[in-house]
């Protein structure tokens, strides 16, 4: 399993690998450097053990140090807390973007089988053009094929728009979104 | 941000009505050319007759930026003799590389002036140019099969 510290409310540029011991120990290194040596000769070497054989050089220091700030964040929360939320805020946001008209959902309309994203299109309005709408009323989406083009030529789409949720998501915040989508039809005069 | 100045009235009229839109024969050079960071597409192919632009004619899917601006480029350079159309597209190609600091002559861009308020958003230069690389592109093309 792999993560990524911006996506926890943690920096850029740090992420974290969680794997089996038999499996990481097995795996050779990626990257030769400091601290992620045991002995070193000319004919061979060997590496350090888990984890600091994968840590080789300089490590991120500012980047742990803030990655480990959001992971007590997040624990002091309590992520059960935290899912909650997001089960509930995107089972808002699927409702309000089901009754536009126009508007449709890709993937399951209910929140099942989903994370607190959702990506949709709209008939006549091409994403670019909504996520500029969006962003000149201060709503942020993001706009494009979200590194999923097969997924998008799935679903018989050329792009989409996707509005993503996280635990400091409110209701009013879909609500800016839906309105922000309403304006973005009127002014492209469509529906 | 200005939506306004951004989505003029004339780039919206020319992507809900793009003009010379469908591929058409007789052509020498077909291009496809993408924007990779928004998936935006067009093929397009260029006829040239005796030196002159004799048709433009493209398929495109993407945002209202790139529609129009390709719509505008087919009804602006169609008929122009080659040389002429390339002075049209460096023209063009200023006035969106120009941050909008650039005045646009609507004397040689016509309804092309209206893209003058999308160099003021960077992230949209590239829709409205998408049209007028690939014309570039195929036009070059044409022109050196012609000289064989």
């Amino acid at each position: 399993m792999a993560f990524t510290g911006h996506k926890m409310v943690g920096p850029t540029g740090i992420g974290a690998l969680w794997g089996r011991t038999e499996v990481l120990t097995a795996l050779p290194p990626f990257l030769g450097g400091g601290s992620m040596i045991e002995t070193v000769a000319m004919a061979g070497s060997t590496w350090a053990p888990l984890p600091a054989k994968f840590e080789a050089g300089t490590p991120p220091i500012a980047e742990a140090i803030g990655l480990g700030a959001a992971v007590d964040y997040l624990a002091a929360i309590g992520m059960d807390r935290v899912a909650a939320h997001e089960q509930a805020i995107t089972a808002y946001a699927l409702e309000r973007l089901g009754d536009i008209d126009g508007l449709t959902i890709l993937g399951p309309s209910e929140p099942v089988d989903r994370g607190g994203a959702i990506s949709f299109e709209i008939d006549g309005v091409h994403p670019h053009d909504v996520s500029q709408v969006l962003d000149s009323l201060g709503v942020a989406v993001r706009a494009g094929h979200h590194c999923a083009k097969p997924a998008h030529r799935r679903f018989g789409v050329q792009s989409s728009t996707r509005a993503s949720f996280y635990l400091y998501t409110t209701t009013a915040d879909v609500d800016a979104l839906v309105d922000g989508l309403d304006q973005a039809k009127r002014f492209f005069q469509v529906g | 941000m200005d939506l306004q100045s951004l989505y003029q009235a004339i780039i919206l009229d020319h992507y809900r009505a793009p003009h010379h839109a469908g591929l058409r024969e007789p052509y020498e050079a077909e291009v496809h050319h993408v924007n990779p960071t928004c998936g935006d597409e067009v093929t397009l192919r260029v006829h040239l007759v005796d030196g002159t632009v004799s048709d433009i004619s493209y398929d495109a899917e993407g945002c209202s930026i790139s529609q129009a601006s390709t719509s505008v480029l087919a009804d602006l350079l169609i008929g122009k003799p080659v040389d002429e159309a390339m002075t049209v597209h460096e023209t063009f190609v200023e006035l969106m590389q120009g941050r909008g600091q650039v005045e646009p002559d609507e004397d040689v861009l016509e309804d092309g002036v209206a893209f003058a308020g999308v160099a003021k958003f960077p992230a949209r230069v590239k829709c409205a140019l998408l049209g007028w690389m690939a014309w570039k592109d195929a036009t070059a093309q044409a022109v050196v099969d012609a000289r064989g």
